[in-house]
């Protein structure tokens, strides 16, 4: 009797909290995958931790009247399919494109790429004739590589080690992309070449190449070092250069837009789709582990207490702490959980969110140049850049740090009051591991205080106008959003962490050493950014072991 | 509230004060960063002026480099694959340069002043191109494009305008000569080129005596029909005339995305530009050696003379199967000809050896609905024209 | 056409050019070897090298023997407090001189050592023969490069995974990752960055280590060999070698140009405007003299132009030589220890510092140095410094830069032998600039240009010119500048010859 009581009662929980598919974290990837998968059919449960949505994608009014996109700050990368697919318009989604993006030089000049090509070619040959030439053929080699890329971010990487056929087609199907007419109609032993060295060069071999003028080269060479613990000079950063840029706003191949309304609006929309097929978000939920039962997992248990079970789990975190924090050491093989550990996710990044009472002067730029509606920086040379990675592998903030500051208030109306402005500022490089003895409040503060006074250098009006400001630090990224060592990617884009070696090599299929469990975070191919496409590709292969159809224009 | 020219994004030429009186339309054109008028007064008068009297066209944005050194004649003659080695001062010659897979980067007009001294004319912009070719030259390269300003005068008239302006004894000159004049106490170099297919002279000098230049060459033509020329009519003349341009007929290899879209000079009707057996080594000679040799020549250029009286822009071209053989690069109906002309690139044999049962696949525009038409095309001299009186020495005159 | 004295035109006498002589003459070509120093030898001297790897089997058999006497070099690396290691490439007595230090790290350096020796096995199955080229739509290639797959591939499922990983990665994570021990990690690190422009944590680091072992032995500290006698001993076998296969050899004759005719080449003219004619022209000299220097840039497609200019080739060691009047005494090591590689560089970051300084052409007051001790031939001891991260073309020029570099690392070496500077007796300066000038290499790089995933294998030195051709019909290339680099291994001269013989026969 009793024992028939309990079970029942076990029953009867288990059928209250029990979903076809939970996904732990609800930020862009999880919700991503969340929605496609909802859209096909599965009843979907997302669990967050925060008491908000969005992980790393989020506005928030931390300060009243002003909206931060206190993480992520930017949109490109976004794949328009999945904006397509998961009718993401319909929820409030839209990108404003950038009208320039600017470096400001200590002799008072600038230099400046505009939206407009003509304009860019015009501003380039200020500074020099010849690189506004060699900016031609470098934009031709760069877009040609993006070309390449996009194909391969939709594909699921083969397992190169397994013998069954769907890997071994998965393989050849990979190889066969180099040899055949595709979109470029088919590459030349010369542009195969040229890719291998693409993916193994330093950003700073790679300008070389094309660039004389260090201004010229510092302002490119930007994207290659944006969320990477690498230097402009290490073997592998041309690669990050091209995850930056492969990103498009409405065809406009390695343009960069604002997500009106901050980056929130990016996963309220998600949510909005989710919601509308019948999935559900339950924030302040934290996972505090994995429930598994002879090698599958079944379902998860909160710190609230609370059980939750389903047919699949969809991680959404890292895969550290997918696999180091919320899963059983014990459940898992000891040599994958090795790699796991092996696994390289630091923090190089810090941020700043500012609210300001007006619009600050930059003298370098002049007045209503659209150069300065984007993208700021005051680095003028990859010798600087490299700099500042060395201050960084010592432990050590940069004293000379690159910044990539917007203001994404000048073309957004939603983000503060007419007149008034929120200005995001991306700090590179700075240590999740702070030399003698980490961080603190106050060595918090005096980093923020730092990076003020290296802005003001720029701007003499600047410290004025502050109504608040926000400093965001690697282990604040770790504590509160749960991005391991605060890495903006979930893990580090270099060659050894790419493709079929994302997170762990054999494990690149988004599937887990636990049956029915998955990943989707930016740990798994293609990677970080906010991309939507581990999210996507993760939907897709649960769905095909789920046997269900999948639509969309994604796949 | 003054606008700063720095975020203006395309240049005004030395003329644009005189081209934007002479525009009546307002309609402007993009033309490698400068901006230029598409069309003056309406295209058809402005092309009729180019086969009836004088036309004036502002030929500033072409690019234009300045090549100087020991070793310029060397240089030269190592960039192009047309054998210059007994090129004389003060000519000018046609060429075309290709990559190393022997692909066209571009064609252009090279001016020699003296074997230490050369100006190079073209359409893309190139100056990475030419100074990594020069290493191991002694030459120096420089971008020339806004400091020497050009003026395309072109028409039967041309040569008595060009007197009346103060140029003595032109009528001597002949195709492809060039000669330094002083006329009214400013420098001017006028040679016997251009773009039209039809008598003609281009004129260069420096921007600041653009100005008083255009106002003495119209002056000079007022009584011979003369006429500001804009793109559109400059289209129309070239197609005629048969003249390749790149980006329009071929993609530059240089600025190919695709390796695919890339074409050697047989491929585009350049392959008599070609001299594989000039004594120096030349950039692609291999690969195109390579390419003669094994007959892989894949494409060709050819003309076309189309039924019916629509112009075939952008048409698929099939045979007698419906199978894609290939597209139209440049299409016009030719006013002077009567006769519906275009520019093919067509995949070998055809136009080659197959040239019956051609068709191009026309989408004519009627009041909002495009009618499909199917026209049967016959290939033809790519020249389509080109009047006895391009070549006579002396010029013809009209006194 | 103008007949052909020789069959084969070498263009330099360094060891890589000996090879590639020796063994096209022992198929029955006649050979002559032009070289534009007063001996052979090329960079194989004295003056520059400390150690050698052994001429791997393939490279002896090739060439029907040699008979150099090696002697094997362990290595130590100093400690400021006495507690140096050392190893010498025999795991048991390594295994016993880390446990030493620390048990774990013991256990880990011979677990690291067996993957790393796997690896570098497998890459070293691919440097005997040409790499393949992809899309040259030829079967042999297309089977190598399956070939190259499946080696790989049957390396197992774990350790084909390891080894993807590994190939990107950089030394200091596997190492921090590993080791306990700073003194081993810059030890390990020190040796995995030697050829590049690369720092310990620079991604492509562990392939480095990879690809040194496979010319050592497999091994990691095991592999380097003093030559008995000196490095000339090498290079007089050679020659010798030489001489007995009737190969003609001509010194202090410096070829100004490749003569080309009909778009091959047929000969070379030598500064002194002496012509001599050959069905083909072998060269022993770096790739950028090679193709503008010999070939020509004339004669060059502008593309490859590019190419080779931006191969990169910047020399990035000195050479101090001390001459001494005793044998030097260092802090608690014995006679054999001087006999050894002796390192200093003590840990990750002291080596990635100097690399911090050297990336923009700055100068370290803590430099790097390799030493070795050595007898000249009037029997007086010296000891020869190998300056790691010296780069060429320093800032404010190496006239300047000289001084300060040589008291830099006499203080670093006073630290560690600090009585040294009494018995030094004369001193020569070497640097990347010198090494260009003195040895004809263009940059001064040992290496003939880095060795750095981006220039090797197929990419080596530039694409289109990976299988020793050059784009010249006729012209080869057999030096160190070509697949699978430098090293003092013979192999490029190996495969060079073999690919000549190939186009001839």
């Amino acid at each position: 009797m009793d024992i028939i009581c309990v079970i029942s009662n076990i029953y009867r929980f288990m059928a209250k909290n029990s979903h076809d598919v939970i996904v732990i974290g609800a930020g862009h990837n999880g919700l991503t995958a969340a929605s496609y998968m909802a859209k096909a059919g599965l009843d979907v449960l997302v669990l967050e931790k925060n008491e908000w949505i969005g992980g790393a994608a989020v506005s928030r009014e931390l300060f009243p009247g002003w909206k931060y996109s206190n993480c992520s700050y930017v949109c490109s990368l976004l794949r328009p399919e999945i904006m397509r697919d998961l009718e993401l318009y319909k929820y409030g989604l839209q990108v404003i494109p950038y009208e320039g993006s600017a470096t400001m030089m200590r002799n008072g000049d600038y230099y400046a790429h505009y939206h407009d090509h003509d304009m860019t070619i015009k501003s380039i040959r200020r500074h020099s004739l010849k690189d506004a030439e060699a900016y031609e053929r470098y934009s031709r080699d760069v877009l040609r590589q993006c070309k390449i890329i996009k194909p391969l971010l939709k594909m699921t990487p083969p397992d190169l080690t397994s013998f069954k056929p769907k890997d071994i087609f998965g393989a050849l199907e990979f190889a066969k992309y180099f040899a055949a007419k595709d979109e470029l109609g088919g590459l030349g032993e010369k542009e195969i070449y040229d890719t291998i060295r693409f993916y193994t060069m330093s950003i700073r071999d790679y300008l070389d190449e094309y660039f004389e003028s260090d201004i010229t080269k510092a302002h490119l060479a930007g994207s290659a070092i944006i969320g990477t613990a690498l230097g402009p000079c290490s073997p592998g950063s041309a690669y990050v250069l091209l995850h930056h840029y492969m990103g498009e706003v409405d065809g406009s191949v390695g343009s960069w837009g604002y997500s009106r309304g901050g980056m929130g609006s990016i996963t309220k929309a998600m949510t909005g789709c989710l919601k509308a097929h019948g999935g559900d978000v339950k924030p302040n939920n934290q996972v505090a582990n994995v429930i598994v039962k002879n090698g599958k997992a079944i379902g998860v248990a909160t710190t609230n207490g609370d059980e939750y079970y389903a047919k699949k789990i969809v991680s959404n975190l890292d895969v550290k702490r997918t696999f180091l924090t919320i899963t059983e050491e014990k459940s898992l093989p000891s040599d994958f959980v090795q790699k796991v550990k092996n696994f390289k996710i630091r923090g190089s990044s810090g941020k700043l969110n500012i609210a300001l009472d007006g619009l600050p002067d930059f003298p370098c730029i002049p007045e209503g140049d659209p150069g300065g509606g984007g993208d700021m920086h005051f680095t003028e040379s990859i010798e600087e850049m490299e700099g500042a990675y060395d201050d960084w592998k010592r432990g050590e903030w940069s004293k000379n740090p690159y910044v990539d500051m917007c203001i994404p208030s000048k073309s957004d109306p939603t983000m503060a009051s007419p007149g008034k402005h929120y200005m995001s500022v991306f700090i590179q490089y700075v240590p999740f591991n702070l030399a003698n003895g980490g961080w603190n409040e106050e060595r918090k503060q005096a980093f923020g205080k730092h990076i003020i006074e290296c802005i003001s250098a720029f701007s003499p009006n600047f410290k004025d106008l502050i109504n608040h400001y926000e400093v965001r630090t690697p282990l604040d990224l770790h504590n509160e959003v749960g991005l391991t060592e605060g890495n903006i990617f979930q893990g580090e884009l270099t060659m050894d962490q790419l493709m079929f070696n994302r997170p762990v090599t054999g494990y690149a299929q988004y599937r887990t050493p636990l049956k029915n469990m998955y990943m989707c975070s930016s740990s798994t191919h293609p990677g970080g950014g906010v991309m939507g496409a581990p999210g996507a590709n993760a939907a897709r292969e649960l769905l095909l072991d789920m046997n269900i159809p999948q639509k969309g224009n994604y796949y | 509230m003054s606008k700063d020219n720095r975020f203006i994004a395309l240049k005004k030429t030395p003329f644009h004060s005189r081209t934007s009186l002479a525009s009546r339309t307002n309609k402007w054109y993009n033309w490698n960063g400068y901006t230029v008028p598409t069309e003056y007064s309406t295209t058809e008068l402005e092309y009729t002026a180019a086969r009836n009297g004088t036309s004036v066209m502002d030929l500033t944005p072409m690019c234009k480099y300045e090549i100087k050194g020991s070793d310029a004649h060397k240089y030269i003659d190592y960039l192009v694959t047309r054998d210059l080695s007994e090129m004389n001062d003060n000519t000018v010659a046609y060429i075309i340069w290709c990559n190393e897979d022997g692909k066209v980067i571009d064609d252009g007009t090279i001016f020699k002043h003296s074997s230490e001294h050369f100006m190079l004319c073209c359409a893309v912009k190139i100056l990475n191109w030419l100074n990594d070719s020069a290493i191991g030259f002694d030459v120096t390269i420089k971008d020339v494009t806004d400091t020497i300003a050009a003026l395309s005068i072109q028409g039967p008239t041309s040569c008595s305008t060009l007197k009346n302006f103060g140029a003595d004894s032109l009528e001597n000159m002949k195709p492809f000569e060039m000669k330094e004049y002083n006329i009214n106490g400013y420098n001017v170099l006028i040679s016997r080129t251009g773009f039209t297919g039809d008598l003609g002279y281009e004129l260069w000098t420096d921007p600041q005596n653009a100005e008083t230049m255009w106002d003495s060459v119209m002056e000079a033509g007022s009584l011979l029909k003369i006429r500001p020329f804009g793109m559109n009519a400059l289209e129309m003349t070239r197609i005629e005339a048969g003249f390749i341009q790149t980006n329009t007929d071929f993609v530059a290899a240089e600025d190919a995305l695709r390796p695919v879209r890339m074409r050697s000079p047989y491929e585009i009707g350049m392959g008599w530009l070609v001299h594989l057996n000039k004594k120096n080594y030349f950039v692609g000679k291999n690969a195109l050696k390579k390419e003669k040799q094994s007959g892989t020549t894949e494409r060709c250029l050819v003309g076309l003379d189309i039924d019916g009286d629509k112009p075939a822009h952008g048409s698929v071209i099939y045979n007698e199967k419906k199978e894609d053989i290939g597209i139209v690069t440049a299409a016009l109906w030719s006013p002077t000809l009567k006769k519906n002309i275009a520019l093919a690139s067509l995949k070998r044999p055809y136009g080659i050896k197959i040239k019956d049962n051609i068709f191009a696949e026309i989408y004519h525009p009627e009041e909002i609905e495009y009618r499909k038409i199917w026209a049967r095309c016959k290939i033809v001299k790519r020249q389509f024209y080109s009047p006895e009186r391009r070549n006579n020495v002396p010029a013809d005159l009209y006194e | 056409m103008s007949q052909s004295d020789y069959d084969v035109i070498v263009i330099g006498g360094g060891h890589n050019g000996l090879v590639c002589a020796n063994i096209l003459a022992k198929k029955n070509k006649k050979v002559i070897i032009v070289e534009a120093r007063s001996t052979c030898g090329g960079l194989l001297d004295d003056q520059i090298i400390n150690c050698v790897p052994n001429f791997s089997t393939e490279v002896v058999n090739a060439l029907g023997g040699l008979s150099v006497k090696y002697k094997p070099k362990s290595t130590i690396a100093l400690s400021e407090t006495g507690q140096h290691i050392r190893l010498t490439g025999n795991q048991h007595i390594d295994h016993r001189s880390i446990a030493t230090f620390s048990e774990s790290d013991a256990d880990r350096y011979v677990e690291f050592h067996n993957k790393m020796s796997l690896f570098s096995k497998t890459l070293g199955s691919f440097m005997m023969s040409s790499p393949p080229r992809v899309m040259n739509h030829n079967y042999s290639d297309y089977f190598k490069l399956f070939k190259l797959g499946m080696n790989v591939r049957f390396l197992g499922k774990k350790n084909f995974n390891e080894f993807a990983r590994m190939i990107g990665l950089n030394i200091a994570d596997e190492l921090e990752d590993n080791f306990e021990n700073t003194l081993l990690q810059g030890l390990i690190a020190h040796d995995s960055i030697i050829g590049s422009n690369l720092g310990p944590r620079s991604p492509g680091t562990v392939i480095n280590l990879m690809y040194r072992m496979a010319n050592h032995d497999n091994s990691i500290f095991g592999g380097n060999y003093e030559i008995e006698g000196g490095c000339n001993q090498l290079t007089d076998a050679l020659v010798s070698l030489a001489e007995k296969n009737k190969i003609k050899i001509i010194t202090s004759a410096k070829v100004s140009k490749c003569i080309i005719q009909d778009d091959r080449a047929i000969g070379v003219e030598l500064e002194d405007g002496k012509q001599i004619y050959g069905k083909s022209v072998v060269s022993n000299a770096d790739p950028k003299s090679t193709y503008f220097n010999l070939l020509g840039s004339e004669n060059l497609d502008t593309d490859v132009k590019r190419r080779v200019k931006h191969y990169r080739s910047k020399g990035r060691v000195a050479k101090l030589i001390l001459d001494l009047n005793s044998i030097p005494s260092f802090n608690n090591c014995d006679e054999s220890d001087l006999e050894s590689r002796m390192i200093i560089a003590p840990s990750i970051d002291y080596i990635e510092e100097n690399y911090n300084r050297s990336k923009f052409d700055k100068l370290s007051d803590e430099p790097i140095i390799e030493l070795s001790l050595q007898e000249n031939s009037e029997g007086m001891k010296r000891l020869n410094v190998q300056v790691q991260y010296a780069s060429y073309k320093v800032q404010h020029g190496w006239d300047e830069a000289k001084d300060q570099c040589i008291n830099s690392v006499i203080k670093l070496i006073k630290k560690y032998s600090p009585e040294i500077e009494k018995s030094i007796e004369g001193k020569k300066f070497i640097s990347p600039d010198d090494v260009e000038i003195d040895y004809n290499v263009s940059g001064g790089h040992w290496h003939h240009g880095e060795i750095q995933i981006d220039q090797l294998f197929m990419l080596r030195p530039i694409p289109g010119a990976s299988q020793y051709k050059t784009h010249l019909d006729g012209l080869y290339m057999c030096g160190a500048g070509s697949h699978p680099g430098g090293g003092l291994s013979g192999i490029p001269g190996k495969n060079a010859a073999q690919e000549i013989l190939k186009g001839t026969n």
